[in-house]
């Protein structure tokens, strides 16, 4: 009896470390499959949008009736970028009459403020005066005058909607940026540059050579990209005002994929030595480098964290390309995908809560978001077409990012919810590698190209 | 320029110069313009053999076949390490040779990481080449990534083409 109740311990002892291993190891297939089942949602247009009024400006006697490329009028334009900007619904009607509290009876209900602007002569100037004002009070929120200049510049226009976005939201607005992508131009590449909505494109490089990933520096003056200049791929620096380039990468070895960090100070980019690609840090002038990953895989696409702490890029190590975050001096590597195939190209959001990456889902190369941890996948393009290279605007709203479709590779934008996508560039040869600039001053973004 | 078809590869013709300096300008690296059939590999073209006559200029064919990949991939196929025996056993032959490897990817895949990846397949080529005995200062690798394609479709018949091992004879 005694030994009976003893090996009958000792068998549900057996049993009740079996039941324990059994749970442990459901457990552990239970965390496997979280993993797997991160969340995948496909977004399209959730950003909620505050109803604004424009109303036709005043052109006062001397002027005459200002048409931008393709007939379209300032008015046509404001629309254009407050719609852009993914923080506005807009409407459109004629001035109202002057005086204190008279409404307009055509003014659409719930709209929260109304623009509107005249345009005058001052001192031989010809400016436009900007007014936002209350939608129901009437009271001014800002007066602002912007000088159009001699050609009537977008960019008086472009920079009285960033002041509507400022007051309205607190937010910088990006309408006075500018994007950087690569066009083709035979077997050679060069970098272009054209306004953020698709106006003004105009060749910056002329090295007649394989020019390829501009990254903007944060003060928007300089640009970092890769240029076989040299005869193999290195990385090259370019100031925009005066027009000088210098080598960023060390000698001996391929290099490329140049992030600037948000300080503007230093430069992660890719290098290789002998086939094995491994990320590098260095000064902007290429001072002091110094090598961050350690890993016999593919190690590429580095880029930084808005508070320059981590950096994120791509790595094979697991056997396919995926999104790996580490701290700025390479300790503390983490993979932070775990949808789909592969992940590759990741750009971190200016808020530094989410990382664009082109995601390889069901055969197809999209855009994806996520949290900085991995999880919160949202996929943003689900149409035809091979998405490659999204990179955000500063005000993190926007993304820009290349598209393959139909044998032609042209640039595109959308907001962050993969809404309001539209085509950018177009021509001959292929068009790819876009970053988005920060905010740029009129002074800064003309004739960018002249030798 | 040699017709040859091969399904694993298709021919650099080179046409060398023996005794008088070549030309400048052959750097420019010529293309077979015909479509690749495919066919059982063929393991080697050997040039003919050229009587040595210094006066006279005497070219000889040396003839390296491109070495092809998988998708994403830069380790050697079976089909591209008997490729590479026979560009192999040319070089050693040739001992004056020098060879840029160009390693070139398909368009999928990002620009950057497309540039690490034809980077690893030449470096690949590079110590087959080695471990069979061809001297490393001989060898020099570049990648172009996706940027040079050969065949400028965008289907897995023009993909398949393009993951590729380029080899440019420099002189």
């Amino acid at each position: 009896m005694r030994t009976r109740s003893r090996a009958a311990r000792i068998a549900l002892r057996g049993a009740a470390i079996a039941a324990a291993l059994f749970l442990w190891s459901a457990c552990f297939v239970g965390r496997v499959l979280a993993q797997d089942e991160f969340q995948l949602e496909i977004r399209t247009g959730t950003l909620t949008r505050i109803p604004i009024h424009i109303e036709s400006f005043l052109y006062e006697s001397g002027t005459s009736p200002i048409r931008f490329e393709l007939g379209e009028t300032p008015e046509d334009l404001l629309e254009r970028d407050l719609t852009y900007s993914s923080f506005f619904r807009v409407s459109r009607g004629p001035m109202a009459l002057p005086g204190p509290g008279l409404q307009d009876p055509l003014l659409p209900a719930g709209v929260r403020s109304i623009a509107s602007a005249t345009i005058r002569l001052s001192w031989g100037r010809i400016l436009l005066t900007g007014n936002l004002r209350d939608g129901t009070s009437g009271t001014r929120i800002f007066t602002k005058d912007y000088a159009l200049g001699d050609t009537a510049d977008r960019w008086a226009v472009h920079a009285f909607a960033d002041d509507i976005v400022l007051y309205m939201t607190g937010e910088r607005g990006v309408a006075q940026t500018r994007i950087a992508f690569v066009r083709e131009h035979g077997t050679t590449r060069e970098i272009h540059l054209i306004d953020y909505d698709g106006v003004g494109e105009e060749q910056l490089t002329k090295l007649s050579t394989l020019v390829l990933s501009p990254d903007w520096a944060p003060g928007g003056d300089r640009l970092a990209f890769t240029s076989f200049g040299g005869g193999e791929a290195a990385v090259v620096g370019l100031g925009l005002r005066d027009g000088k380039y210098w080598r960023v990468s060390p000698g001996g070895g391929m290099s490329a994929s140049a992030s600037w960090s948000p300080d503007g100070k230093r430069i992660a980019f890719t290098r290789s030595m002998d086939g094995n690609s491994e990320i590098f840090i260095a000064d902007s002038d290429g001072g002091s480098p110094a090598r961050l990953t350690f890993s016999p895989s593919i190690d590429t696409s580095p880029c930084f964290s808005p508070d320059g702490g981590q950096i994120a890029f791509t790595s094979d190590r697991s056997g396919n390309p995926q999104v790996y975050v580490m701290d700025r001096g390479g300790g503390n590597v983490r993979r932070i995908s775990f949808v789909g195939k592969q992940s590759d190209s990741p750009d971190w959001s200016p808020k530094g809560d989410r990382i664009a990456y082109v995601c390889l889902l069901d055969g197809v190369f999209d855009i994806c978001t996520m949290r900085v941890d991995g999880s919160g996948v949202q996929r943003l393009t689900s149409n035809e077409g091979m998405h490659e290279n999204p990179r955000w605007a500063a005000d993190g709203r926007h993304l820009v990012y290349s598209k393959l479709q139909g044998g032609e590779r042209r640039i595109h934008v959308m907001a962050s919810d993969g809404s309001g996508k539209r085509v950018l560039t177009g021509g001959r040869g292929g068009q790819y590698n876009p970053a988005w600039s920060p905010a740029l001053s009129l002074q800064s973004v003309r004739g960018l190209g002249r030798p | 320029m040699s017709r040859s078809a091969n399904p694993l590869a298709r021919f650099l013709t080179v046409a060398l110069v023996a005794s008088l300096a070549l030309a400048a300008g052959c750097a420019k690296k010529p293309r077979p313009t015909t479509d690749v059939v495919k066919q059982p590999p063929v393991t080697q073209q050997q040039a003919p053999a050229e009587p040595s006559k210094p006066a006279e200029p005497a070219v000889t064919e040396v003839v390296l076949t491109d070495v092809f990949f998988d998708y994403d991939r830069y380790n050697l196929r079976e089909d591209a390490r008997l490729a590479l025996q026979g560009n192999a056993q040319l070089l050693m032959q040739k001992a004056d040779l020098r060879l840029l490897l160009e390693g070139h990817c398909d368009e999928r895949g990002t620009v950057e990481y497309n540039l690490a990846l034809g980077d690893r397949r030449a470096q690949s080529v590079k110590n087959f080449l080695i471990e069979f005995g061809v001297d490393a200062s001989r060898l020099r690798t570049i990648s172009y990534g996706e940027e040079r394609p050969f065949d400028h479709g965008h289907d897995e018949a023009a993909w398949s083409q393009n993951r590729r091992v380029h080899f440019v004879i420099q002189q």
